[in-house]
């Protein structure tokens, strides 16, 4: 059952999330990139995850995809995103992500089993001395998480509001 | 664990779809938002990496979380400049801003 709804909500995320990026009109590719997020955090609610699912949908469904709107109303005429022609460097981009996504996924592929899992029992071994091992590290701090959140998002509000004011003293 | 590899076969298209669009755009939004596409590919990739028989595991959803908050930081600082550039030189096109600046 949940083989059959990751499949699905996969296969819909990628489709979507390619349709967001073709779509040449800015607002529809912006909708799309809104059902991107609110499947990815379907796929986070569907294996138990609910705190990082919703996070993830008010976060990138919500709260992003309203300040992009503010922004295309912001700036308003510039619609069309690409140019009319298909130029070679843009060719070559395309076809560079291409093969290393091919490596990439034959390389994850082939490696059944051997996976590696990220859990507390890896992280836990070493509690206490930290080791070498950054995980651990992150998992002793983990409590940090709170205060680097905080001191982030104040220094991005900081970033935001000193670059307005500067260009509004300028105006 | 079939859905574990699926997962990360699905964070590697992302991320890379996600890159070529970051490549390919000509205007300023379009690259954030494949920043935000390569972004969710990173993120499915950490939640793909911490599944287990008993579902995801707790460290894995704590880096998740935190992914997520810079990743939005990042985006709305990243969308800030790109109304500052947009306001400086008329613009969004980056190759038309390289041209103005010199």
């Amino acid at each position: 059952m949940t083989t059959a709804l990751t499949i699905i909500f996969a296969t819909l995320l990628i489709v979507v999330t390619l349709s967001a990026l073709v779509i040449k009109r800015l607002v529809y590719s912006l909708i799309m990139l809104f059902f991107s997020g609110l499947l990815l955090g379907a796929i986070f609610l569907i294996y138990g995850a609910s705190y990082a699912g919703l996070f993830q949908i008010i976060t990138f469904a919500g709260a992003v995809s309203v300040m992009f709107m503010v922004i295309l109303m912001l700036v308003g005429g510039e619609l069309l995103s690409t140019g009319p022609r298909f130029s070679r460097e843009q060719l070559v981009g395309c076809i560079l992500a291409a093969a290393g996504f091919l490596v990439v996924a034959i390389i994850l592929w082939q490696s059944t089993g051997s996976l590696v899992r990220i859990d507390e029992g890896t992280v836990t071994q070493g509690l206490g001395t930290f080791g070498n091992d950054p995980l651990t590290f992150l998992w002793s701090f983990r409590s940090w998480d709170v205060l680097f959140l905080i001191i982030l998002v104040s220094a991005t509000l900081a970033g935001i509001v000193s670059l307005f004011s500067k260009e509004a003293s300028e105006d | 664990m079939i859905e574990q590899q699926i997962l990360q076969v699905t964070a590697a298209a992302m991320f890379f779809i996600g890159l070529a669009g970051m490549a390919v755009s000509r205007n300023l939004i379009k690259v954030i938002m494949s920043f935000q596409v390569v972004l969710f590919g990173v993120n499915l990739a950490l939640f793909a990496s911490g599944l287990g028989p008993l579902g995801p595991s707790l460290f894995s959803t704590t880096l998740l979380v935190l992914s997520i908050s810079i990743g939005a930081s990042v985006e709305a600082l990243a969308l800030s400049l790109t109304i500052f550039v947009y306001r400086h030189y008329g613009t969004l096109n980056p190759w038309e801003i390289r041209r103005l600046r010199h």
